[in-house]
């Protein structure tokens, strides 16, 4: 073995794992990005051409899970490939398959939604509570604290796949995952309740038609939206209301 | 800057590329794409109200998986675009204008979704090309997929975002032919209907039953945020 991984390493896969969805496709979804993100490594795990040919080949299947997260898999698949170099006897490489399939299911959920379903929104939220006051702070600011942690969460992944190899799930507490969405879920819906308040004041809604529609429409799209009516028509349709209403009114 | 339609349909590209080829790094969210729109077009404050009224209705889908979804990212990065590009030329049609713009960055999301098919088929016929590299030993190629991949999502969104635009332009012009001037301060609902649908957006994603309470909460610190605001 050439020798363990270093910061270094982590980072350039962190750098590749950008690159996870580029070849995004419907028969193997995410299995080039996967692919890519051993590539630099394979050189250190197999001497000769054929031995590099199977890790490719291994890892050309199909694969997806959320892109954030993924991270993790290529730190334990980086563990396995490391340690059939080292070992005389070799890994079994179905024990690593299995714990690919299991751990991307869990890890696509976990990571759509902590990352897609609570801290996306929340942290736009924020950037877009903020413009309210400081005006391009907001965006400046939903751009650093999203970025700070996607960043976190794939260094930290590949790190921690790579360290814990098949002890990995169990360094994994999903308990503590369910609890920090919760805790984003309940700021959130609290975070809801102030802006909406906050909107009317700030924008100086002083006649009442302006107030009642800001009220309205929010509620309408809550339901159009539980009804599943997409949110380009649920928007068609608030803006022609809107049109009528206002040339009625004014 | 003055109007350059090369250059904004290259940060188009890039618009395109952010959003589910590399980085997704946000920069193509429409908060911060029309705000940096509205920087380099030297009309910030357009840029920032477009960004922010685009923003928070399109959160309410998640990209989850395959999932083929409206993609809000493009169509307001594209409605940004025209209505600074418009609000440069025609001075007084304010509202007629973000109302046409937003309206066809609208429709651009929604067009925009089953588009996405052609650019993942693609992605299949590069995934086939890095397949055979490796069957014949070549395992460096697969990079150079990988790359072209990112290369195909920005020659894409740089087409799209011309063809937008230039639809844009059309369909702004036939609005403003049709929609009479007197009508612009009958338009003023449009701002409050447009935040009212984002914080119902908000309110869907983040409200239960559990929940409940503490968007009550949020809308009592918020009234008294306000008060105390305005008493001192």
């Amino acid at each position: 073995m050439i020798g363990k991984l270093g910061s270094l390493d982590f980072w350039r896969v962190v750098y590749r794992s950008f690159f996870f969805q580029s070849t995004w496709n419907y028969e193997r979804m995410m299995n080039l990005g996967y692919c890519f993100c051993l590539l630099p490594f394979v050189k250190r795990v197999a001497l000769d051409e054929e031995g590099r040919k199977k890790i490719v080949l291994r890892n050309m299947r199909f694969f997806n899970s959320n892109p954030y997260l993924s991270s993790f898999l290529v730190g334990v698949s980086l563990n396995f490939e490391e340690k059939n170099f080292n070992s005389k006897t070799g890994v079994d490489f179905k024990k690593l398959e299995r714990l690919k399939r299991r751990l991307s299911e869990s890890l696509a959920v976990i990571g759509d939604q902590l990352l897609w379903a609570r801290i996306l929104p929340l942290t736009a939220f924020i950037g877009f509570t903020v413009s309210f006051i400081w005006g391009i702070l907001g965006p400046v600011l939903f751009f650093l604290i999203f970025n700070f942690v996607q960043i976190y969460v794939r260094f930290k992944g590949v790190v921690l796949g790579y360290r814990e190899g098949e002890n990995a799930v169990r360094k994994l507490d999903f308990k503590k995952f369910n609890k920090i969405a919760e805790y984003l879920f309940g700021f959130g819906a609290f975070l809801s309740g102030f802006v909406f308040v906050m909107i009317p004041v700030s924008q100086s809604y002083k006649n009442m038609p302006e107030l009642i529609v800001f009220a309205l429409s929010a509620v309408v799209m809550f339901f159009f939206l539980r009804l599943k009516i997409t949110v380009p028509v649920s928007l068609v349709v608030l803006i022609f209301a809107g049109i009528f209403t206002g040339a009625i009114i004014y | 800057m003055e109007w350059n339609l090369l250059l904004f349909c290259l940060i188009g590209g890039v618009v395109c590329v952010d959003t589910d080829t590399f980085l997704q790094s946000m920069l193509s969210q429409p908060l911060i794409a029309c705000t940096f729109v509205g920087l380099l077009f030297d009309n910030i404050t357009l840029g920032l109200t477009v960004g922010m009224l685009m923003q928070l209705p399109f959160l309410a889908e998640i990209p989850v998986g395959g999932r083929n979804m409206s993609f809000g990212n493009l169509g307001a990065y594209v409605a940004s675009g025209l209505a600074i590009f418009f609000s440069e030329k025609i001075n007084g049609s304010q509202n007629i204008i973000l109302i046409a713009a937003i309206l066809w960055g609208t429709a651009i999301s929604y067009i925009t979704s089953p588009l996405l098919k052609y650019r993942r088929n693609f992605n299949l016929v590069l995934v086939r090309k890095a397949d055979q590299a490796v069957k014949r030993g070549r395992l460096s190629e697969i990079s150079l997929y990988q790359y072209c991949g990112v290369m195909a999502a920005f020659i894409f969104g740089v087409v799209y975002c011309w063809i937008f635009f230039e639809g844009g332009e059309r369909f702004i012009i036939y609005v403003m032919y049709k929609i009479p001037a007197q009508m612009e301060n009958k338009l003023v609902l449009i701002k409050p209907i447009l935040l009212g649908a984002g914080i119902g957006a908000m309110m869907y994603g983040f409200i239960n039953k559990k929940s409940f309470t503490l968007a009550g909460i949020g809308v009592v610190a918020g009234a008294a945020f306000f008060l105390l605001k305005s008493y001192f």
